[in-house]
């Protein structure tokens, strides 16, 4: 949404020789700006600091309940009372009163997620989907192998345009149906080729990918003509090794982080549109490995490269390739 | 404000507007910078833009300003990372000028303005005990400090 309607210049009843915009100690009138300004301001604040904002001046004591971004993290709220207040419960508290009837920017960030928590999450992401989420961010904590199920309503939202999720499992039946999403990052996740397949499909407008430390993802074949750029995030873990990339449409590829050399390390396949490609990962290795695989492995990668106009070299791969 | 980008072009006239500021000072801005104005561009849209165009409530100094920034965010080929830091240091102004820019954005309607103008003030605000904004920000119109005490009980968790 754009910027809030006028009206509100007309509110400064100085005349400008009041306002030497040079003087030191001038401070400057807040509450001379119009309401919708202020709306607007408050609206940048993380929760805690906008909450903060009631007990500025009586004008403003619920300004704060209409805002449109809710910002939560969990690192930065901390209680003295861990009985009473802690983090579900403050979202639950914010979100019983906020007025605003639609929600553009929801985040979760921080939050150590528990089983018992699924359905208080579950309500939450209803409140954000229910009033039109456009920016939704979900970072979960990360305690291992505690995966937040997916609720069915997320897999059809026609507001989303960035999805961000971690720890997160992806698993549903249902068609997606996410018209207007642009952006999808996916951290710490199990992803079958069907299920990105799926998101494929069901996303036409979708240009960036990004996923990390994603597991079972094999192929990684995007025949969608909207995806433009992938950025892949390497794990330590064995598991998480992707075989080959077919890619056909893609403009940018970023492979980053730390890799387990195995026996099938990524092969670039079709990636003939490419016009970057990124290539910052390192390998992790053992005394075992065999040095020369590894070279012949990065020169194949690196000769079906040698097409694409910028390509970015990170120090591993520069080392090896001068070996 | 220089604009030598275009210089590849079939040499056909820029078209033109005209800006008047509060003291009285004409802007000439070309068109298509003028249209990251919602304000602006429904007045070309309406063909109201062929004479000067009054702006009651901003004056030369900001107007000026403004124009600048419009300029700059139509030029073209300019990379994200500079644009970052022209608009970094555009916001770097003392607060009366910061709250001009708000003003003049929103009764203009420029959402980059707006954003990054409101960003600034958004970040100064962070962290801030109510009283240290109140403070920075002139606000005199306090709760008693028992009506005060209500409000931060309603949400005790944020004033901790």
């Amino acid at each position: 949404m754009a910027a809030p309607p006028v009206h509100g210049a007309a509110h400064r009843k100085s005349s400008p020789g009041d306002r030497p915009n040079r003087a030191g100690g001038n401070r400057p009138h807040l509450p001379l700006l119009p309401d919708d300004v202020i709306h607007y301001i408050f609206s940048f604040l993380p929760i805690k600091d906008a909450v903060r904002t009631s007990v500025l001046s009586k004008r403003w004591r619920s300004t704060w309940t209409t805002t449109t971004n809710l910002v939560f993290d969990g690192f930065r709220l901390r209680f003295r009372d861990p009985l009473s207040l802690y983090f579900p419960y403050l979202v639950d508290s914010v979100l019983r009163q906020c007025t605003s009837p639609t929600v553009k920017k929801f985040h979760l960030t921080n939050f150590k997620y528990r089983r018992r928590y699924a359905p208080k999450l579950n309500l939450w992401l209803q409140f954000a989907l229910g009033r039109r989420v456009e920016d939704l961010r979900l970072w979960l904590s990360d305690e291992p192998w505690i995966e937040y199920k997916l609720p069915p309503f997320l897999y059809c939202s026609s507001w989303l345009v960035r999805l961000e999720v971690n720890w997160c499992r992806f698993w549903s039946n249902e068609t997606i149906r996410w018209p207007c999403l642009k952006f999808l990052s996916i951290e710490d996740a199990a992803l079958g080729e069907d299920m990105l397949r799926r998101i494929f499909r069901g996303s036409p407008v979708l240009e960036s990918l990004k996923l990390r430390r994603c597991y079972r993802v094999r192929n990684i074949i995007i025949d969608s003509t909207s995806v433009k750029d992938l950025v892949l995030i390497g794990s330590k873990k064995s598991h998480s090794y992707v075989d080959k990339i077919w890619a056909p449409h893609l403009l940018s590829l970023t492979l980053s982080g730390l890799w387990t050399w195995c026996t099938h390390m990524f092969r670039l396949d079709d990636i003939s549109s490419l016009v970057e490609a990124k290539l910052a990962f390192s390998i992790r290795t053992s005394l075992f490995d065999d040095k020369r695989e590894r070279c012949d492995w990065l020169k194949e990668l690196i000769e079906k490269l040698c097409g694409v106009p910028t390509i970015t070299i990170g120090v591993w791969c520069l080392k090896v390739h001068a070996q | 404000m220089s604009s030598s980008s275009s210089s590849s072009l079939p040499p056909c006239p820029k078209k033109m507007i005209t800006l008047k500021s509060s003291d009285g000072e004409t802007f000439q801005i070309e068109e298509t910078a003028a249209l990251q104005s919602k304000t602006l561009e429904n007045m070309i849209d309406e063909n109201c833009a062929s004479t000067p165009i009054p702006l009651r409530s901003i004056n030369g100094k900001i107007l000026a300003k403004v124009v600048e920034f419009c300029n700059k965010h139509a030029e073209v080929g300019v990379d994200a990372e500079s644009l970052h830091a022209w608009d970094a240091e555009f916001v770097n102004v003392e607060y009366t000028t910061l709250f001009d820019y708000i003003l003049a954005a929103n009764f203009l309607e420029i959402p980059t303005l707006l954003d990054l103008a409101s960003g600034v003030v958004g970040d100064m605000i962070k962290g801030k005990t109510p009283d240290e904004i109140r403070k920075m920000f002139n606000i005199n119109d306090a709760f008693s400090p028992e009506e005060e005490e209500e409000v931060r009980r309603a949400n005790q968790w944020a004033f901790e």
